[in-house]
């Protein structure tokens, strides 16, 4: 017993080995490998097109990738379909939110409640209530009857969450959660994420373009750059590496990426 | 408790006009006490479960199918067949044909599962033709054009009790369908339509309940089409046809997508108005000449003007001083503040 839960808490809750995916000749994802411990605030990031939004589809299930081996708590889950992984307890959110417009925001936290419900993730807690719980931790308790479809943007992206968070995951993947919104709701949601993850059970991965609260967020900082990790650290480390100024500045100013570093997959014509 | 909490009232929200009109059912026989009126109702009976089930499917689920008419003509031939070579009776007979329409449904819900819109669409209707095709090319068995004569009556007697037994086969089956959609399983199949890649990422295993759909929708359009073969007591190609796969899909819109009550509603008002109007406006020569044209001047109108049907269209008018107290109450002071 004391030696199984050894072995448990040395394993990483994620490891991510070799991952690679390509499309029609294009390389999203190359050679991708990196770990994540359990309890762990990881945030992911390059420029655009680095590959972030790909790696968590591969993660998810959404994507096959073609080489490569994902693991959660030791188990391969490489291959298995989205609502599979959702199962075993990694959930996510959608850069561009996806509500179920027409139902309730009620109905659309109680979908995944009643799916961990059959997974054996509820703990005994009625799907209701579980969904209930969610939408007042976020915040959206006030809107619960009203169809998902009259939220504004700011509130879509708590749904987002709520969404993920009444799957009950131990790993939650976060992609661009606070893309659009407004300083203020911005600094809402910084405070909420801090304060889910502050409750403890709750590892995350988060992909984010506001870099300000990603570094202040994070544990460690992974940077993805033409499918590649280029760079891992604290995010002090990470923000005063070389490699990851110049993947970043590099991409921005001449608008064709990295010139003459060799590192460059994508560069087939 | 859990589920009025959900979508409002349970049956209570489209209010009055709905006890209204299964008082009006009830009554029909008094009402109207001709035989051929009774017959369109009977017919429209044994249609509303049929555009129901469709419903079901593809207003509920989102998953389009054009070929409806396929578990209808399966139903319709597999009670002809057993009824006139087997003898078997025919209650047994109508669930004899919903369960062949579920293993047609399975057969073609299988490869179907990874198609989505317009080319789930051209698939199913393709199987449905397909059928349409065997029924002549098999005609040792399914009697080519002329399809399966004397087939038993469900029901022996008059026309009054052959109404009463279509109404309460309507009214089980929709409710039965309605309670399905009222259940976890709607939320579900709503939550695939809205968006089934959102729906996968909360759980939910959309491949296996969009079968699911498909098998429960097959069901009901089985066991309407071996209704229809042991009312009529024939079985002919025209069960298995596009214009009944029209029918389905026009019933449901003239009545309202993904509401149950609304496909009932459509099939009513269609059938009426097609078969009754000769009889209403018998004397104004234009109408009774013209009542294809008339009919479809009627769908495009209710389209253009009612776009959610006609059950959307009530909703839509009771929502400003019912739905809004109901559901939207706690949130008017913050959506005020």
């Amino acid at each position: 017993m004391a030696a199984a839960s050894l072995a448990n808490s040395s394993r990483p809750l994620l490891e991510v080995r070799g991952l690679t995916k390509h499309f029609a000749g294009l390389s999203a994802v190359n050679d991708l490998s990196f770990t994540v411990a359990e309890g762990e605030f990881v945030g992911l990031i390059g420029p655009n097109g680095a590959g972030k939004t790909t790696c968590f589809n591969l993660l998810t299930g959404f994507l096959r990738p073609t080489r490569g081996s994902v693991r959660f708590r030791g188990v391969e889950i490489t291959g298995l379909r989205p609502h599979q992984i959702t199962r075993l307890g990694i959930a996510r959110t959608f850069q561009l939110v996806r509500p179920f417009g027409q139902l309730s925001v009620l109905d659309n936290v109680t979908v995944p409640a009643m799916m961990a419900q059959q997974a054996g993730r509820l703990a005994g807690h009625s799907p209701r209530r579980v969904a209930l719980d969610v939408l007042d931790m976020v915040g959206l308790a006030h809107r619960a009857h009203e169809p998902a479809a009259n939220l504004p943007h700011g509130e879509l992206k708590r749904l987002e969450i709520a969404r993920a968070l009444a799957a009950r995951p131990s790993l939650l993947l976060l992609d661009e959660p606070f893309g659009g919104l407004s300083h203020d709701e911005s600094r809402a949601l910084e405070q909420l994420i801090r304060e889910l993850f502050g409750q403890g059970g709750l590892t995350v991965i988060l992909v984010e373009h506001v870099l300000k609260v990603l570094m202040n967020l994070s544990q460690r900082v992974l940077v993805l750059d033409y499918g590649r990790l280029i760079a891992s650290g604290t995010p002090d480390e990470v923000s005063h590496d070389p490699t990851v100024i110049e993947a970043y500045l590099g991409a921005a100013y001449s608008g064709a990426g990295p010139q003459e570093d060799d590192a460059s997959p994508g560069g087939n014509p | 408790m859990r589920i009025s909490l959900r979508r409002g009232v349970v049956l209570g929200r489209e209010g009055w006009p709905l006890w209204a009109g299964v008082a009006v059912l009830v009554a029909m026989p008094v009402l109207a006490p001709t035989p051929y009126i009774l017959h369109v109702f009977i017919v429209a009976n044994i249609y509303a479960v049929f555009a129901a089930s469709w419903d079901i499917l593809s207003g509920y689920t989102g998953q389009l199918s054009l070929g409806h008419a396929l578990f209808f003509g399966v139903g319709a031939y597999t009670a002809g067949l057993l009824s006139t070579l087997v003898g078997t009776p025919p209650l047994f007979n109508l669930f004899a044909g919903a369960f062949m329409a579920v293993l047609v449904g399975l057969l073609e819900g299988v490869p179907c599962l990874r198609l989505k819109g317009p080319y789930l669409g051209i698939v199913t209707l393709a199987f449905a033709e397909i059928a349409f095709s065997l029924a002549f090319a098999l005609s040792s068995i399914t009697g080519g054009e002329e399809g399966i004569i004397g087939i038993a009556s469900l029901v022996r007697g008059s026309i009054y009790i052959k109404y009463y037994a279509s109404l309460i086969f309507m009214l089980a089956c929709t409710l039965a369908l309605y309670a399905l959609t009222r259940s976890k399983l709607g939320l579900i199949l709503l939550a695939i339509k809205a968006d089934d890649a959102a729906a996968e990422a909360a759980g939910v295993d959309t491949t296996r309940y969009k079968l699911l759909a498909f098998l429960i929708s097959a069901f009901f359009g089985g066991l309407a089409g071996a209704y229809y073969a042991h009312y009529l007591n024939i079985a002919n190609p025209e069960t298995l046809a596009i214009p009944l796969s029209a029918a389905a899909i026009t019933m449901t819109l003239v009545g309202g997508m993904g509401t149950i009550i609304g496909p009932v509603i459509g099939a009513y008002v269609l059938s009426l108005f097609f078969d009754l109007l000769p009889v209403v406006a018998g004397q104004v020569e234009f109408l009774t000449e013209s009542r294809v044209l008339v009919y479809n001047v009627l769908i495009v109108l209710i389209v253009l003007f009612m776009p959610q049907g006609i059950v959307g269209w009530w909703r839509g008018r009771q929502a400003e001083p019912e739905v809004s107290s109901m559901r939207a109450d706690p949130s008017r002071p913050q959506a005020q503040a």
